[in-house]
């Protein structure tokens, strides 16, 4: 098997800025230099460790496939939940990932942080505030961790490109984190160009860019999309983030948690709308246009979702949404993954709970009996089945 | 309003040379359920007294009656972290079955035990945790191989209580197998099945119970998967993200072996002598020590190995006839996965036969009623009358 070198590069620092990375060399020796950058002050808490790197070249190792030849210090119990993460990658798609070796020129644990902080991704949508706001305000029970700060990520949802969007999302950001008392890193980076599905390396990128801050925190936090609920569709998996594979993407000195996939979005919602920063900045889009996710373009089918969530719970239309959603709209929303259906259901449940009777109610009851008269063939194994052995 | 269940922890008694522990569960209404484990009296300096065993298969009769659990005794605080996550994950997956509810306990405080015990794991004998003692005894497993030093059989699972003969049996046999490798059988009684709790879902609770009640010789509990990583069933009691939530600070539970199918794992057995002669995989006979060679699970094995080339292993007395193959019933959707692994590695192999002819018509007739069956409930569902919440 061919192999991908990885050669870590030293920290340096340049207007205010603290850029680190490292450079991914394929067997035919093209390099591939891969960066984050983040404000200076940052500068003690970034590990020395190879581990970040590891897991943000991993999905790109298992695509080539190529075995991953790290120039630098792995942790060994990062290296053997890998095992098992590789294992459950390959076995759901065989075709696209196949299992590959990673040797460190030397393996030792990282020394752990002082106490246990916590931080999180934070993309300032529903999720991610709501893991936010659950642990800031004593509501994870036993499960509180002491999260300190929210990174949120550049190049990522927001291209490298957008500055001025990703300003905007930061400015947003840093509002809602700053009423909890949280610290708001921004920091870019280039992962998503290494290759890897990026559905797929969501959860391993994330996981990359906050183990890079593994000197200062012990935990990372990232906010779950789909709730439980929906594995017990046999199509759910695989799922870039989920709660089976992220805790894989720890090690002794940092543990990944995977959070609140115990919550509809539904019940999230109801949780944040006693905020008041988040209801004026919650940023849910995901539309085309990187400038219109930052205000929300009430047209995409994840606004919708998030206006009708509003609405059902009595809430009206938020502030962070500039316009209402028609019942055509509705109608003519089109989605198979189970986490929708569950999602709308629930809105449909609790309208009829509430005795709401308005038209867009029937427009979204029809909206899942459509989409639903459309997922078995879209979605059935015997269907697939017969269509290839027909073909 | 939440009503409440109180756990009664129980002092340990010895009997002959058993010995028994347990606990009761007494609700608001003043009954009482006991639940107790028997085992050899050479395990007591195993025997933990934290009420952390306790707790597990406590929790889902908790999350049945909606109650808030009260344990007059001391529990882990890293358990009653872990078990918040474990009652989210089942209140999503059985959502109206379970609700996740309060646990308290008159002692919070982490189990101080010796850092140097042992591995053990849960063991009846049949495909799956037969292949996880082999995995991890012949490096199989990578860096994530573990010494297992003792494997733990239940009675009172599948062999029923009154069948003590049965299941003597069965671990004289599990016993043989085990000494091959050199690692010790330690059997355990318990009636935490005849509780009313869902079988079904708890069963891995119940295990890592059992495990866990040892953890003064032990660290770790591997619990063998019952379906792999591309095939994973939920509801299903034992899976890969509920099962490593029943762990504590001093006890880890740890599933294992969901990357490797049903067919690569026999193909690896095969290299062992003794599991070829002494496997255990049948579910439906009426002497489980034996394999029936007539249920499902039974003829699936057989096939296993057929189609592996082989041949019929010593485990079996009999082996399968073309009508038993064509007449075949799955029970559930699960079961086409395992069907379909079979015919492709059959092709693979370029196996032709009547058996194989038996073996299409069976999966095709089993795909069709299992797709109509399933669709004609999800058009129920449509009904405007039906409840949404499970619309798919």
């Amino acid at each position: 098997m061919d192999h991908l070198q990885i050669w870590p590069e030293g920290t340096t620092e340049q207007e205010g800025l603290l850029t680190t990375g490292f450079v991914l060399e394929d067997a035919r020796g093209t390099r591939t230099r891969a960066w984050y950058r983040l404000p200076a002050g940052l500068r003690e808490a970034i590990t020395e460790s190879c581990d970040p790197f590891v897991l943000a070249a991993l999905f790109t190792a298992m695509q080539t496939p190529a075995d991953l030849q790290v120039h630098g210090t792995v942790s060994p119990s990062l290296l053997r939940n890998l095992e098992e993460f590789q294992a459950i990658w390959h076995t759901w798609l065989p075709d696209r990932y196949q299992l590959v070796e990673i040797l460190a020129e030397s393996e030792q644990e990282a020394e752990p942080a002082a106490g246990s902080p916590a931080i999180m991704t934070f993309s300032g949508g529903v999720d991610s505030s709501f893991t936010a706001w659950r642990h800031r305000t004593g509501q994870a029970g036993r499960q509180t961790q002491d999260l300190q700060a929210g990174v949120i990520l550049h190049g990522f949802d927001i291209p490298l490109k957008s500055e001025k969007a990703f300003d905007h999302a930061y400015e947003r950001a840093h509002i809602m984190l700053d009423s909890l008392g949280m610290q708001t890193i921004p920091m870019a980076n280039n992962l998503r160009g290494l290759g890897g599905d990026y559905a797929d390396c969501t959860a391993a990128i994330l996981a990359s860019c906050l183990s890079l801050l593994q000197k200062r925190f012990s935990v990372g936090l990232i906010a779950d999309s789909a709730p439980y609920q929906i594995l017990v569709f046999p199509w759910s998996l695989p799922y870039g983030s989920n709660p089976l594979t992220d805790r894989l993407l720890s090690s002794k000195a940092f543990a990944i948690l995977d959070d609140g996939a115990g919550y509809y979005r539904f019940d999230k919602a109801q949780a944040l709308s006693g905020w008041p920063e988040a209801m004026s900045n919650l940023r849910v889009c995901l539309g085309r246009d990187p400038q219109a996710r930052v205000r929300n373009c009430c047209k995409c089918e994840k606004c919708i979702r998030n206006l009708l969530i509003f609405r059902v719970l009595g809430l009206g239309l938020p502030a962070f949404f500039e316009h209402d959603v028609s019942d055509r709209q509705i109608l003519r929303m089109s989605y198979t993954s189970p986490a929708r259906f569950a999602n709308y259901s629930r809105i449909l449940d609790e309208a009829h709970r509430r005795g709401i009777r308005a038209s867009w109610v029937r427009a979204l009851h029809l909206s899942i009996i459509l989409n639903r008269i459309r997922l078995p063939f879209r979605k059935s194994e015997f269907f697939h089945h017969l269509v290839s052995r027909l073909k | 309003m939440m009503t409440r269940i109180d756990l009664w922890p129980e002092q340990p008694t010895i009997q002959a040379d058993q010995i028994e522990v347990g606990f009761v569960l007494e609700d608001a209404t003043g009954a009482r359920q006991r639940s107790w484990y028997r085992l050899p009296v050479e395990g007591q300096s195993a025997l933990t007294g934290s009420c952390d065993p306790y707790l597990l298969p406590a929790v889902f009769t908790a999350m049945q009656k909606n109650a808030r659990l009260v344990i007059h005794g001391q529990v882990s605080p890293s358990l009653l972290r872990n078990l918040t996550e474990f009652q989210r994950a089942w209140a999503g997956w059985r959502p109206g079955v379970y609700t996740p509810v309060e646990i308290i306990a008159d002692d919070e405080r982490e189990c101080q035990l010796k850092p140097e015990r042992g591995v053990l794991t849960a063991f009846s004998g049949g495909v799956d945790s037969v292949f996880t003692v082999w995995r991890h005894h012949t490096g199989l497993a990578g860096r994530q191989n573990l010494n297992i030093q003792s494997a733990l059989m239940v009675h009172g699972f599948d062999i029923r209580l009154n069948q003590p003969q049965v299941f003597a049996r069965a671990s004289n046999k599990a016993q043989t197998l085990l000494d091959s490798l050199g690692i010790k059988l330690i059997t355990l009684v318990t009636n935490l099945k005849k509780t009313g709790i869902n079988f079904d879902d708890a069963h891995a609770a119940i295990l890592a119970s059992c495990m866990m009640l040892l953890q003064g010789s032990y660290t770790t509990g591997l619990i063998a998967n019952s379906y792999t990583y591309d095939n994973l069933h939920f509801p299903w009691g034992s899976n890969p993200i509920s099962d490593h939530l029943l762990s504590s600070a001093s006890f880890d539970v740890v599933h294992d072996g969901a990357a490797y199918t049903r067919l690569n794992k026999v193909k690896l057995l095969a290299q062992w002598p003794e599991a070829l002669q002494y496997l255990r995989v049948c579910l439906e006979g009426e002497h489980r020590d034996e394999n029936c060679c007539r249920c499902e699970k039974c003829v699936r094995t057989i096939l296993e190995f057929r189609i592996l080339g082989l041949g019929l292993p010593a485990c079996f007395e009999h082996d399968v006839s073309n009508s038993q193959i064509a007449l075949l019933d799955f029970a559930s959707i699960g079961r086409i996965y395992y069907y379909r692994a079979l015919l492709g590695t059959a092709q693979e192999n370029h196996l032709a036969g009547s058996w194989i002819h038996a073996l299409k018509w069976a999966y095709f007739y089993n795909s069709l009623k299992l797709f109509l069956i399933t669709q004609l409930k999800r058009i129920r569902r449509l009904h405007p009358n039906a409840k949404m919440k499970h619309i798919v």
